[in-house]
């Protein structure tokens, strides 16, 4: 396999990966610049050219530590500027903080969009103040996503949204878009279930599992508008299921160029 | 040339999968230009005797049988095992010996899976222990939960010493990190696959590379179950992001391997 060749694909198109990460270094409030720039060079190799990137938690931060984190988020964007893109991470316990530290993120720092990880299911009432402001500022939700096998649910987070939970709040809220974090992993036929009739329901690509024709089943199911390119830091893994999927050229690049999600990220840039 | 180590035909129990067949895989090859597969049969993995799923894989890859390399599978703990993986290398052609101790709920470290480790070593056979079929974070309720642990492997090592073994799909840094110091004195190597690394962003190329050096990997796609095409970014890119040069490259896509079955 000529990978010079193949990658020709990511080479000539537009390419947005929607799951990124930044961190600070340690528990500092400070971006750890070295991995940020690893990542920034990495993805340049690749051919990816606009990045969406969070600084979630499994845990439930207290609402100073979450704003900190955000912070980090915008100095990796500033860092970065015209590649990164600033998802910003609230967790509904917060209630009117939430929705206010969402307001924040977009109108002073230009972010595009929001990161939930397993404080709560998506489809939980505490995330309705959250999900109405996302719609309120035209911005999609990136919900972090598994379904686990019956013994390998990681302590802490039991309250890992699936594909159940996201077609209640898909029908609940259809003006909203929803992501399905690295809806691959885990039971993937689980996920595919249900939500072929919920249009505001995206499933992004990213992460270590690479199954044989999971991203074609998802094209299947979904149509290859609905499905995101992304790698959450698994980017063998993304770029490999892209390449090897059995789908058309251009269902490759439609999953390569989102177009129904390019203008969140250009109308930052325009 | 490419050698896979770690690659199934047969069918798998627990999701439907497009590719089934020797035919297929040879597809497979073909189109990623892998020349050899090391191939072993998924049946047997969950039949109770495996030694039918042993040969129906030698009926099936007949027709292939200077590109597949067949491993036998066998359940050291099943009557007759021994004399069964006898049969398999002298009377049947098999290469390598393809150990699932969790999904055939037998402790790899255990006395009749150590007497196993040390028969093929005897032989001369490797010993390949794929860690994992597929991600089991999503397992299904039948099927295994977790993969074999490193420390499980590190003793099944220190009690066949001779013997070469070979492990496959998983985040196999982490077990070089406790197999490689406690094994450093053994005479049988360990082989690790790159399955699972990623030389992209993540730094567990360069953890592997600081327990084993280049010598010990080898090249596994898990094929047909897992994408192939996600090995072959790893080979490009290395030398971008960890600096390896061609000719290590070349022994991690065959070399290694070839000197190892003797190709």
């Amino acid at each position: 396999m000529e990978i010079a060749k193949e990658m020709e694909l990511f080479k000539n198109t537009k390419v947005y990966d929607w799951h990124e990460h930044v961190n600070s270094k340690g528990s500092t409030d400070e971006l750890d610049e070295e991995r940020c720039d690893r990542l920034a060079e990495h993805v340049r190799l690749l051919h990816i050219d606009k990045v969406a990137v969070s600084y979630p938690s499994s845990r439930i931060e207290p609402p100073e530590r979450i704003t900190a984190m955000n912070n980090v988020v915008a100095k990796g964007v500033k860092r970065h500027p015209g590649l990164l893109y600033g998802l910003c991470f609230v967790d509904p316990h917060h209630g009117g903080y939430a929705a206010a530290e969402i307001e924040r993120c977009v109108r002073d720092m230009g972010f595009i969009g929001v990161k939930l990880y397993c404080q709560r299911a998506i489809d939980d009432p505490l995330q309705y103040p959250i999900i109405e402001k996302c719609i309120e500022l035209d911005i999609p939700i990136l919900m972090h996503s598994f379904k686990y096998g019956e013994h390998r649910c990681l302590k802490g987070e039991e309250r890992t949204s699936h594909a159940v939970h996201f077609r209640n709040v898909a029908k609940r809220y259809p003006e909203a878009v929803f992501i399905v974090g690295h809806i691959v992993n885990g039971d993937w036929h689980w996920q595919l279930k249900g939500l072929a009739d919920c249009p505001n329901v995206f499933a992004d690509i990213s992460g270590s599992t690479y199954d044989q024709n999971v991203v074609d089943s998802f094209v299947s199911a979904f149509g290859a508008e609905r499905v995101l390119f992304a790698s959450d830091g698994s980017f063998s893994a993304s770029v490999g299921k892209i390449l090897g999927a059995e789908i058309s050229v251009k269902d490759k690049l439609t999953i390569l160029n989102a177009p129904r999600f390019a203008k969140y990220i250009d109308r930052r840039d325009n | 040339m490419i050698i896979d180590v770690n690659t199934y035909i047969g069918h798998y129990p627990f999701r439907k999968t497009k590719y089934r067949t020797a035919s297929d895989l040879i597809g497979l090859m073909d189109k990623y230009g892998i020349e050899k597969s090391c191939v072993a049969s998924l049946n047997a993995v969950y039949y109770k005797d495996c030694m039918e799923g042993n040969y129906e894989l030698l009926g099936e890859i007949e027709p292939y049988k200077d590109r597949l390399i067949p491993f036998c599978v066998i359940n050291p703990e099943y009557n007759g095992a021994a004399d069964d993986f006898k049969i398999c290398v002298k009377e049947m052609g098999f290469k390598g010996l393809r150990l699932f101790p969790k999904q055939q709920g037998y402790k790899l470290d255990g006395k009749l899976s150590t007497e196993m480790l040390r028969l093929a070593g005897e032989i001369g056979i490797p010993a390949h222990i794929p860690l994992q079929l597929e991600d089991l974070r999503g397992h299904h309720p039948l099927d295994i939960v977790e993969p074999i642990g490193a420390e499980e492997i590190k003793q099944a090592a220190l009690a066949a010493p001779e013997t070469d073994i070979i492990l496959s799909n998983e985040y196999l840094q982490y077990y070089a990190q406790v197999i490689e110091p406690a094994c450093k004195g053994r005479s049988g190597r360990i082989y690790y696959d790159i399955g699972r690394l990623d030389c992209l962003y993540l730094t567990w190329m360069d953890e592997m590379l600081r327990e084993t050096g280049y010598d010990r990997l080898v090249f596994g796609t898990g094929a047909m179950l897992q994408t192939i095409p996600v090995q072959f970014i790893k080979l490009y890119y290395m030398n971008a992001t960890v600096g390896t040069t061609p000719e290590q490259i070349e022994m991690i896509k065959s070399g290694n391997l070839a000197s190892l079955l003797e190709i």
